[in-house]
């Protein structure tokens, strides 16, 4: 038997479905990467954290997406929800911006006062309290500014309006960085003369054990 | 004697439970107005406009020009920003949990804020700074909200973020838990809000309600911005 949707209520749907068409809730929410896949589960502490381990973490994110504001990525090499609008929080899509990233792959606490380090799944939604300003002045208990000549491997450049982290440094006095670099590349590897820019200071992660 | 202290002390717990459910209002709102804004200033008088607001405290607001921006603590916010030249005019607001500094640059593209409160946990004069670009409008392209470093004196964290007032509004009135604050909308730059309520640390991001009213106190607007910590 075929059971038959009263007309008012498909009025109803309708008009819903318009209202927020005009309002532009439909685009807002694009392909709901976050809500579809990501938790809000606990981090695991962990007693022992490395660079190189960052360095896998970090990895981990090459080539998926970018999410002003997100956190939550998985390891399929695809960015799920390419073509957001740029600066956006609510726009669910896949991906961690430059501080968020940093923030994960430092495997930092939400509490600025520890300088503790956690496990965060990558799809565990975390953005973390840190932009990347904070991060340039060496906001919280777990970074610290950092003479940019010093900087080595997973220490990072910042600037008021972006962060990356050092992959390899180049022959050449330049930096290859691994950062979230915004909505149309995702993140990424790119060689960056960020170094030699007065812009960015350098930022370091405390209480690495290796 | 004893029977005496010993009912003495028994009502104690019910006087204070009584006094309480009088000073929270029982029946009333519950709001009460902090005598005291986070400089140990007495609060401006509110505006004649919004004098029937339950709760409500004014914060401190002037506009800086030309020498008043060469002095501390407005230099040491403003140096190390981006833009090269010093804004011509920068709006600073004394609040119940902090204090803030907006300008622009001075090419007018981009919104800068310097964030201040009682305690911060490095030792510098401004615990948090936010950029974002001013787009045409008035609009910006992001709240900025920031809650990584700022501390009032009893150790709470305080969240900052911009709020776009709506056209004609003059006055916003942002909700606190126990009181309302009263902001000055008249300048040309978004209104850096501060507060200790609404926080989510698992998230990163707050919860702020802010209604607008214009100059004769009609309400304007009334909304909830959801700020996140980003870029």
């Amino acid at each position: 038997m075929t059971r038959r949707i009263p007309a008012p209520a498909l009025a109803f749907a309708g008009a819903v479905a318009l209202s927020m068409a005009l309002a532009g809730v439909a685009w807002a929410y694009h392909t709901n990467f976050t809500g579809a896949y990501c938790n809000y589960n606990a981090p695991e502490y962990t007693s022992y954290f490395t660079r190189d381990g960052s360095m896998t973490v970090a990895l981990r994110a090459r080539w998926e997406g970018y999410q002003w504001g997100g956190g939550c990525w998985n390891d399929d090499d695809v960015d799920q929800s390419p073509g957001d609008p740029v600066e956006r929080s609510d726009t669910r899509g896949e991906g961690p911006d430059c501080s968020g990233f940093t923030f994960k792959v430092w495997r930092e606490d939400l509490d600025t006062s520890n300088q503790g380090a956690w496990q965060w799944n990558m799809l565990r939604n975390v953005h973390g309290p840190y932009s990347a300003a904070s991060f340039l002045y060496g906001v919280g208990a777990p970074n610290s500014t950092y003479p940019k000549s010093g900087l080595i491997r997973m220490d990072a450049l910042a600037s008021t309006d972006h962060i990356g982290m050092i992959y390899a440094r180049n022959a050449d006095g330049s930096d290859q960085v691994i950062e979230a670099k915004g909505e149309a590349y995702g993140v990424n590897i790119w060689t960056r003369t960020y170094r030699g820019s007065s812009a960015y200071g350098g930022v370091r992660r405390l209480g690495w054990d290796a | 004697m004893g029977r005496v202290a010993r009912g003495s002390t028994a009502w104690r717990p019910a006087a204070a439970a009584t006094l309480l459910l009088a000073a929270g209002g029982c029946g009333g709102s519950g709001l009460l107005a902090p005598d005291r804004l986070s400089d140990g200033s007495t609060p401006p008088a509110l505006p004649a406009a919004l004098k029937g607001i339950e709760g409500a405290v004014m914060t401190g607001t002037r506009t800086l020009h030309g020498r008043d921006l060469e002095d501390a603590p407005a230099v040491d916010c403003i140096k190390n920003m981006p833009g090269g030249a010093p804004p011509l005019a920068a709006v600073e607001a004394v609040t119940v949990d902090g204090h803030t500094l907006t300008f622009s640059t001075a090419d007018r593209q981009r919104l800068v804020a310097c964030d201040g409160a009682a305690r911060r946990r490095p030792s510098r004069r401004w615990c948090g700074t936010a950029t974002t670009r001013w787009l045409g409008g008035g609009g910006i392209e992001d709240p900025r909200l920031d809650l990584a470093n700022c501390l009032t004196a009893d150790g709470a964290t305080v969240a900052y973020t911009w709020v776009v007032p709506p056209a004609r509004a003059r006055w916003l009135v942002v909700d606190h838990d126990h009181f309302r604050e009263v902001y000055d909308a008249g300048s040309a730059y978004p209104v850096r809000v501060s507060t200790t309520d609404g926080i989510d640390v698992k998230t990163s991001s707050a919860t702020i309600h802010v209604r607008s009213y214009d100059a004769a106190g009609k309400e304007v607007g009334d909304d909830t911005v959801n700020a996140q910590v980003a870029g």
